[in-house]
């Protein structure tokens, strides 16, 4: 009897407790339209954060030769012998580290013309990482 | 011996139920303590040997153990992210999954985790020392979990206050559009002091505009201009027509000087020609092509009074006191065909005859025409004589970015409460946050709202130690005085070059040490006939038609006062040797690439074959050697070069066009 | 041998034991009174309770608990006083360390919270039980008096300790119980001043709570539970005579000398002579009162461990007194008072509270009838259960009202919205 009474006391209270922290139900997960529009502009590139930074920094240093989509097609193009590359097929901008040494370097530091200039004291090594993944990009766009 | 009273069996039952309920809630609390997520999570990291192989990587592996912190006294942060992202700072753990990988890129090496923790950059709650808690994801309490990466330039902005921080790109085009719209005409906003927003001023509107112009663009300024920096008020047709009744009254001065033109004879063709000439097009777009420091001016004519426009041509400054535009030396006949070519050229095919003024009496009208303007802060960007200037009419931004978000309106959209939410809704659509908004829908695409969240939510109640902050320099604003002074002004120099980085931004050229860069002579002849140093470059510096003593004044005194001693000091007297060797260096390097020498070369950088007598040695050598110190982001590269080789190239360039330029010239120099 | 061994390696253990505890194993009944009595610790016990008293139903141990919560709250309360610092920022540096960094910080912070806020329940329930069972009557009207003051120092004991762990919830709430005394006529804002060491919340007042809260507080409290217990022990149980021999009931408040003998005559405990009380209605307090009391100290330690461990204590944003939650509510047991201030400040922050706590400090000395006294709802006092049962359950409602029912601006909310 009183063995009953102790059980029921401590159901109760745990009960309580219990029903106290279940008030409020699961909701419907609230939007976030601010990360969606970057999201949306991402996707609308088809370049991720870090190769979309690489792409703004080569239409700034490398777009006048290499063209805007590095199909070797820039302005300045017709003025380079050798002319520059159409980089969408070369399968040398595919290659990350010899990507890196150009881009660093020079084209002459691979033993080509040295039209290329070397940007590696120009840019941080930061800034060429993402030229790099930006360039490992080109291959990816079939058009 | 006495057996009575034991207790009873059920008593007994009971204890022994109660004690190992206990025990076993006791052993859980051990286990559980035991197997915290960061001991587990370590134990782990020690079993890495599968992916990692070389016996450094494995002797850290193994000496893992216990909690790792940075505590950071000056931002009063203590970090302990370290605990399970054991391998950030090491290069070798590149490979390793996550969460003992390598840190991307090369962030650490300018933000060693010993100096800034995790959090001032990724935010989250730094103290935890398991997943949820460290609020990787939102978390109930933590008022900044982690910033996904798409977002997290705004944390650089908290630190870097240059309006173009590098590497932070969405950042840096968010400050510039809230440079380029003004927001702190109406908020002040913290990193955009003593920038001022000025639309023109409309002490005499009534004598510029055509009315039916005035109440479309009141009614919605894109209809007239896409680029419109004003912003849509959202009016009623009631409020349009009463501003516009109040604007058109607006006739304080009588800026007006075309008495006695002589418009019949109008030569449009020679206006076309002029418009060439005087290179409008660097600031002024035309059918979408073109500068954007003015108004584009393709359908101009449905806007301006032909009377005002030719005023204004002739003498922008005083019709205009504020604009940046600057004022040529041509005669009436001249300003009447540009004004007639402007006029006919770019207006579009409805557009009828110029109504005459009107004056408005109903006094009722003019007075709910001056409530809209006061009400709506009108005044925060346009100087009206007839109105005081009540300040700035929108909250401050300061510290908006620590506002309790659950305070923030976000109408009845089901958002998540963040103040980036709330911004970036109020930057896009202001009317709609559900409690009535002054703020004009300025039309941004969400991509540029989003930029703009961005920007200001790096706006922190600051109490960053001074040692964090990367400032933007503080601007002095440059007003020389004196004739120089005068030609500045009237030629509005710095609408388009800085000094001490106070200015426009539409020259490539700072003038700060211009003098020490420049030949004075050659800067005297280009100031009359001013040509293109870099064809690539659209944007020209235009044709002002100076008088050569104008011409010889600036170029006085900018050879005199803008200068650096460093490259004045420079040895110019080269040997042979080093002009030769400077040639082959200029092929080696592939200089050609981008450089035209006679009619060899790309066309990137400047044209060379009259560098001698364009540029001072000194100023060659020291750009040569360092180009980013002197121009970020300038398309020279730095080749690394020795003194010696700086110096051959030089005295190569130094050679080009020497002696020849200074014959051609002859003692016509001004 | 081995056997010789062993009984003198017990008699060695016994020799040991004896030393500490003074009597031999409680195997006798004389041994089992002489446990209780020799013991500093147990002689607060009679050696010989009536079986009326184990019965749980009739006190429901409510008394028994709160002393055990006191305890549970003194020992882990001076656990987190190693890691807690009593100045802002710090403060819930603390907290955070605590949950993420000590060992066992987090359950031990769960356990103070949990007991802390259940010692405010239970001994309110005890206060009601003590009522239900006319037990404040003659000669216990004293121990009623020392038991509104616990009840008031718990209160105390618990809203100090609110303030510690400096986030969002302990600033407002203390922010708004401190406003609620600042009603009080002619005294309240010195009051408020006092308690804040300033007119706001800040580190003066972050070190007065704490210096109450672990120090001053706490000793009242044990000076206060010692004499209550003491009263109890002297007093006897109420309702104990109910069940006693008829004779015991005319013993009164002065029995005659005649019936007492030597020191029995100063005392003036309801004089239950041996030989008046029927033997089989007693039993020893070693083992049957004792073990009970193992029994419910064991299971409220175990329930404890259970709620902290399912339950976290909240800790929300650090203290920002630029930030004012909507709505800011006062800690639960103070949101009945808060809700009658939304009504009227005089009220709900001076009249009610006042008169509540003089009604509670004078009843027994207004309601002097000696009628229904140790009994559950003792029909005599109908009116009185009547009385005090309706009062209790509008301040219990008014609580309910405030935690669950009050939104934002104080407005009506649905909890189930």
């Amino acid at each position: 009897m009183t063995g009953r009474a102790w059980h029921a006391s401590a159901v109760t209270v745990l009960a309580l407790m219990t029903s106290a922290a279940c008030r409020s139900g699961p909701r419907p997960q609230p939007g976030d339209p601010m990360l969606d529009a970057i999201r949306a502009e991402e996707r609308e590139g088809k370049l991720t954060y870090v190769e979309s930074q690489g792409r703004r920094l080569f239409v700034h240093y490398c777009a006048t030769c290499h063209g805007d989509d590095a199909r070797g097609d820039g302005q300045n193009a017709s003025n380079l012998n050798p002319p520059p590359p159409d980089m969408t097929v070369s399968r040398m901008s595919q290659d990350p580290a010899l990507t890196r040494r150009v881009i660093a370097e020079g084209s002459a530091a691979v033993g080509r013309s040295p039209l290329s200039p070397p940007w590696g004291r120009s840019l941080s090594q930061q800034q060429i990482d993402y030229l790099v993944a930006y360039c490992q990009s080109l291959g990816r766009e079939t058009p | 011996m006495e057996v009575r009273n034991i207790a009873p069996l059920r008593l007994h039952l009971l204890f022994a139920g109660l004690g190992i309920t206990f025990l076993l809630i006791f052993s859980w609390v051990l286990f559980h303590e035991e197997a915290a997520e960061w001991r587990t999570t370590q134990a782990r990291f020690r079993q890495l040997e599968g992916d990692v192989k070389n016996p450094h990587q494995l002797a850290e592996a193994a000496s893992v153990g216990g909690l790792r912190q940075v505590w950071l006294p000056d931002l009063g942060r203590i970090d302990r992210c370290e605990t399970c992202h054991l391998g950030i700072d090491d290069p070798a753990f590149a490979g390793a999954p996550a969460p003992f990988a390598t840190h991307p890129g090369t962030w650490l090496a300018t933000h060693p985790t010993g100096r800034f923790g995790c959090t001032p950059c990724h935010d989250g709650q730094g103290q935890a020392t398991d997943y949820a808690a460290a609020a990787h994801r939102p978390q109930p309490f933590v008022t900044r979990p982690m910033r996904p990466l798409e977002t997290i330039e705004a944390n650089c902005g908290t630190c870097h206050r240059a309006l173009d921080p590098t590497d932070a790109p969405r950042l840096a085009e968010g400050r510039r559009l809230i440079a380029e719209s003004g927001c702190f005409g109406c908020h002040e906003i913290p990193g955009f002091e003593g920038m001022t927003f000025r639309g023109p001023a409309l002490d005499s509107v009534g004598y510029k505009v055509r009315p039916a112009w005035l109440a479309s663009w009141l009614k919605d300024p894109k209809s007239y201009l896409a680029q419109s920096k004003m912003g849509n008020f959202r009016l009623s047709p009631d409020e349009i027509g009463s501003l516009q009744g109040f604007l058109l009254s607006q006739r304080m001065q009588v800026p007006l000087d075309s008495t006695g033109v002589d418009w019949k004879n109008a030569d449009t063709a020679n206006g076309r020609a002029l418009f060439g000439e005087l290179r409008c097009v660097s600031c002024h777009a035309v059918n979408g092509r073109g500068g954007t420091m003015g108004p584009e001016l393709t359908n101009i004519g449905d806007k301006v009074r032909r009377d005002w426009l030719f005023s204004y041509l002739k003498d922008p400054h005083r019709v205009q006191a504020d604009t940046p535009m600057l004022q040529y030396r041509l005669n009436d006949a001249q300003w009447r065909d540009l004004t007639a070519f402007l006029l006919e050229q770019y207006s579009s095919a409805d557009t009828g005859a110029e109504p005459p003024p009107v004056t408005y009496q109903d006094a009722r009208l003019l007075a709910a025409g001056r409530a809209v303007f006061e009400r709506r802060g009108c005044s925060s960007c346009h100087r009206l004589a007839a109105i005081k200037e009540t300040g700035r009419i929108g909250p401050s931004l300061a510290g908006i970015a620590d506002r309790d978000p659950d305070e923030l309106p976000y109408g009845g959209s089901t958002v998540r409460h963040t103040t980036d939410n709330y911004i970036f809704l109020k930057v896009l659509l202001p009317d709609t946050l559900g409690q009535p908004s002054g703020m004009p829908t300025f039309g941004f695409s969400p991509a540029d709202a989003a930029r703009i969240t961005l920007a200001l939510a790096s706006i922190r109640k600051s109490d960053l130690p001074a040692s964090y902050v990367v400032g933007r320099p503080a601007l002095v604003p440059y007003r020389p005085g004196g004739k120089f002074g005068e030609l500045v002004m009237r030629y509005r120099c710095l609408s388009c070059h800085t000094v001490g980085g106070f200015g426009g931004d539409l020259s490539t050229v700072p003038l700060d040490r211009i003098g020490s860069q420049l030949q004075r002579d050659y800067l005297a002849n280009y100031l009359l006939n001013p040509g293109a140093v870099r064809v690539s470059v659209e944007a020209r510096m235009p044709v002002f038609h100076l008088s050569p003593d104008e011409a010889k004044t600036i170029a006085d005194y900018v050879s005199m006062v803008f200068l650096d001693d460093r490259f004045d000091r420079y040895d110019t007297k080269f040997t042979s040797a080093e002009a030769r060797r400077g040639q082959e260096l200029y092929g080696q390097l592939g200089c050609q690439a981008c450089h035209q020498l006679g009619t060899k070369g790309g066309y990137v950088g400047p044209e060379l074959s009259t560098t001698g007598a364009r540029l001072k040695p000194g100023w060659i050598a020291a750009w040569l050697s360092t180009p980013q110190t002197y121009k970020p982001g300038t398309l020279q590269p730095d080749y690394g070069l020795s003194g010696a080789d700086a110096r051959a190239l030089t005295a190569y360039l130094t050679s080009l066009g020497r002696s020849d330029a200074a014959k051609a010239r002859g003692g016509k120099t001004p | 041998m081995s056997q010789t061994i062993w009984t003198r390696t017990l008699t060695w253990f016994d020799g040991v034991r004896r030393s500490v505890c003074r009597v031999g194993w409680p195997a006798t009944d004389k041994d089992r009174a002489a446990a209780m009595i020799s013991s500093l610790f147990l002689h607060i016990h009679p050696a010989r309770v009536s079986r009326h008293v184990l019965k749980p139903t009739y006190t429901f141990a409510l008394g028994l608990i709160s002393a055990i919560l006191f305890v549970v709250l003194s020992v882990t309360g001076l656990a987190l006083m190693f890691y807690y610092v009593p100045y802002p920022a710090e403060a819930y540096r603390s907290m955070k360390d605590l949950q993420f960094v000590v060992t066992f910080g987090i359950v031990l912070r769960n356990i103070h919270r949990w007991s802390a806020h259940a010692m405010v329940g239970v001994v309110f329930l005890h206060m009601c039980r003590v009522f239900w069972t006319g037990s404040y009557k003659r000669p216990r009207e004293f121990n009623w008096v020392v038991g509104v003051l616990l009840l008031l120092l718990t209160l105390g004991l618990s809203f100090t300790g609110y303030l510690l762990p400096w986030d969002q919830l302990a600033f407002w709430a203390i922010t708004v119980g401190t406003n609620i005394a600042a009603y009080a006529p002619v005294v309240g804002d010195q009051v408020k001043f006092l308690l804040l060491g300033g007119h706001v919340i800040g580190a003066t007042t972050l070190l007065r709570f704490y210096v109450l809260h672990c120090v001053m507080l706490p000793l009242a409290m044990l000076l206060l539970i010692s004499l209550h217990v003491w009263r109890v022990r002297k007093d006897g149980l109420s309702g104990a005579e109910n069940h006693a021999s008829p004779t015991e009931e005319l013993a009164g408040v002065f029995p005659a000398s005649t019936k007492t003998y030597g020191l029995m005559a100063i005392s003036k405990r309801p004089q239950a002579s041996v030989e008046a009380r029927d033997p089989n209605d007693e039993v020893f307090a070693w083992p049957h009162l004792l073990y009970r009391e193992l029994l419910i100290a064991l299971a409220v330690i175990v329930v404890l461990h259970v709620v902290s461990l399912v339950f976290m204590a909240p800790l929300e944003e650090m203290a920002d007194p630029t930030r004012t939650p909507n709505p800011a509510k006062a800690p639960w047991y103070f949101l009945g008072l808060q809700e009658l201030v939304s009504y009227s400040a005089l009220v709900g922050g001076v009249v009610v509270p006042t008169l509540l706590a003089l009604a509670l400090l004078i009843l027994p000395y207004l309601d002097r009838g000696t009628s229904g006294s140790g009994r559950w709802f003792a029909p005599e006092r109908r009116i009185a259960n009547t009385i005090f049962t309706a009062v209790a359950a509008a301040f219990v409602g008014l609580i309910v009202i405030g935690t669950f029912f009050r939104g934002p601006n104080w407005a009506w909310v649905w909890p189930w919205k």
